[in-house]
């Protein structure tokens, strides 16, 4: 059964954070998630292995920051592609053969021209450079998330069909406004959905910044909007700081609840963005 | 012909028609018209209702940081001007704003900073990633009237309450108020750590920051 069949008979359920596991861990603030690849290999490793034991289908490399742009906003002397290598390798060693391993692409963080510096050429050129090395170390798959820019999604599936013919899931962040579902750059929910679709993703979607119930009424708008799969990863809530530290509301329970109704309405792939935990994903686990 | 002006430049700010603005703004002054006046008469009520714009959901990042690069375009006509003029506006206020130690996130700060300059502010933006001894050093050099600090990762927001310990440490704080902002802070956390303003979001900013240098 390929990775679409098995989608669309069984349904695919994600992993959950990587990041605020890792902060749990000791990570400290300001070191990029993906420099523990080199820096705390056992830690990354732990992560990817409860979520494994949690029930994960698939896990997402620790490579959401190691793009070549992305990554030189650090001033780190590691290298991305050391790092992207590493963060590819450690999630297959943990993987057993029914788990599939993602390789991970986040936004390069600047601001396409006229709003900020980088040419759509540079952006491209770096999304590609990261996904042939997830290429080459053998992902299964690659999802890029959490971008904020129709403009620069579009150019990370251009770069990803451009060195390799593995599957990609495509995800975009959106805030509720008063006329709907939005991302900051204005993009409506359903047209950046179409946008992403024609790219011949395998799957599109939404995560971060929605909480689980938030996301329910924008899952069922991008379900509505295409026939191919749809992937949803909501937040944990929205993060509280307290004396003790950041808190992410939702508990895995009230989490896995509304996995459900979303999972209803005909969603198929699912998992957690920020906040969420292996409990979270042990929950959906238990009722799917 | 002067009315006609003011409700051309206000269209054009909004519009983020840049070229148009200066060359309303120097035919305005051309005309004898106050530069003070251009400014509080025409951008600052499109920037206002810019502000609403967004906070209601009908236009969003692009068409904001549009429109204040053509405000900051338009001020650098007016500003030398108004000096001229000798008005004393609170607007001429010193800001030194940034991304705290350990954030390389930049996008939401340059937003405010382009904001807060479009509204006629001294701006001095040090970037992402500013140690903490930096903001103490350079508020100081600068004499800001205002510290604005960034942080948008749950991990770095304790940068934002070491500078206003470091404030005070260097017998600073009592000279300049503090702004924090970034998507995890919250009024409570900018109450806890003493800070003495909190920006929800770019408008915002620069409401507290008018406020703020204003109560001075």
């Amino acid at each position: 059964m390929n990775l679409v069949e098995r989608i669309r008979v069984r349904g695919l359920l994600l992993d959950g954070a990587m990041g605020t596991e890792l902060q749990r861990k000791g990570l400290s603030a300001g070191t990029p998630p993906d420099l523990w690849n080199l820096q705390n290999p056992e830690a990354v490793k732990e992560i990817h292995t409860s979520y494994i034991e949690a029930g994960s289908d698939a896990i997402s490399a620790n490579t959401f920051g190691s793009s070549p742009l992305r990554f030189v906003a650090h001033k780190s002397s590691e290298s991305w592609e050391e790092i992207t290598r590493r963060g590819v390798a450690l999630a297959k060693e943990v993987a057993s053969r029914e788990v599939l391993v993602a390789g991970d692409i986040g936004p390069s963080g600047l601001l396409l021209a006229p709003m900020g510096p980088a040419t759509p050429e540079e952006v491209e050129r770096s999304f590609a450079a990261q996904a042939k090395v997830m290429d080459e170390e053998g992902v299964d798959f690659f999802i890029a998330e959490t971008f904020f820019s129709l403009q620069e999604i579009l150019l990370a599936a251009r770069a990803l069909r451009s060195v390799s013919s593995r599957p990609f899931f495509l995800s975009m962040t959106f805030e509720k406004r008063r006329r709907g579902f939005f991302s900051i750059m204005g993009d409506p929910i359903v047209a950046a959905m179409n946008a992403m679709a024609d790219t011949g993703a395998t799957a599109v979607g939404a995560n971060c910044s929605l909480g689980s119930a938030d996301m329910i009424e924008a899952a069922a708008e991008i379900r509505r909007a295409v026939s191919i799969p749809v992937i949803i990863q909501p937040n944990a809530g929205q993060p509280q700081v307290t004396p003790e530290g950041t808190v992410y509301p939702e508990t895995p329970e009230g989490f896995a609840e509304n996995i459900r109704k979303i999972r209803r309405l005909g969603v198929e792939i699912v998992g957690g963005c920020c906040g969420t935990r292996p409990e979270t994903i042990a929950a959906i686990r238990a009722q799917w | 012909m002067q009315e006609n002006i003011l409700t051309q430049l206000d269209e054009a700010v909004q519009a983020a028609d840049k070229n148009h603005a200066m060359e309303l703004v120097t035919r305005g002054l051309d005309l004898g018209m106050c530069a003070s006046d251009l400014v509080e008469r025409a951008c600052i009520p499109a920037m206002q209702h810019l502000g609403d714009l967004w906070e209601e959901g009908e236009i969003f990042l692009p068409e904001l940081m549009l429109s204040a690069e053509t405000m900051k375009a338009v001020m650098a006509i007016l500003t030398p001007k108004m000096a001229d003029e000798q008005k004393e506006r609170s607007t001429s206020a010193r800001i030194v704003i940034g991304t705290v130690q350990g954030d390389i996130h930049d996008i939401g700060k340059s937003l405010v900073a382009a904001m807060l300059e479009a509204a006629g502010f001294q701006v001095r933006d040090l970037g992402a990633d500013v140690p903490l001894e930096k903001f103490c050093d350079e508020a100081a050099a600068f004499q800001a009237h205002l510290v604005c600090l960034s942080a948008l990762l749950t991990t770095t927001m304790v940068g934002q309450k070491k500078v206003i310990d470091l404030l005070t440490q260097r017998k600073l704080r009592e000279k300049m108020k503090v702004m924090v902002g970034g998507a995890p802070v919250s009024r409570r956390w900018a109450e806890e750590i003493g800070a003495d303003g909190y920006g929800e979001n770019a408008i915002e900013a620069v409401r507290v920051a008018r406020q703020l240098i204003q109560g001075k």
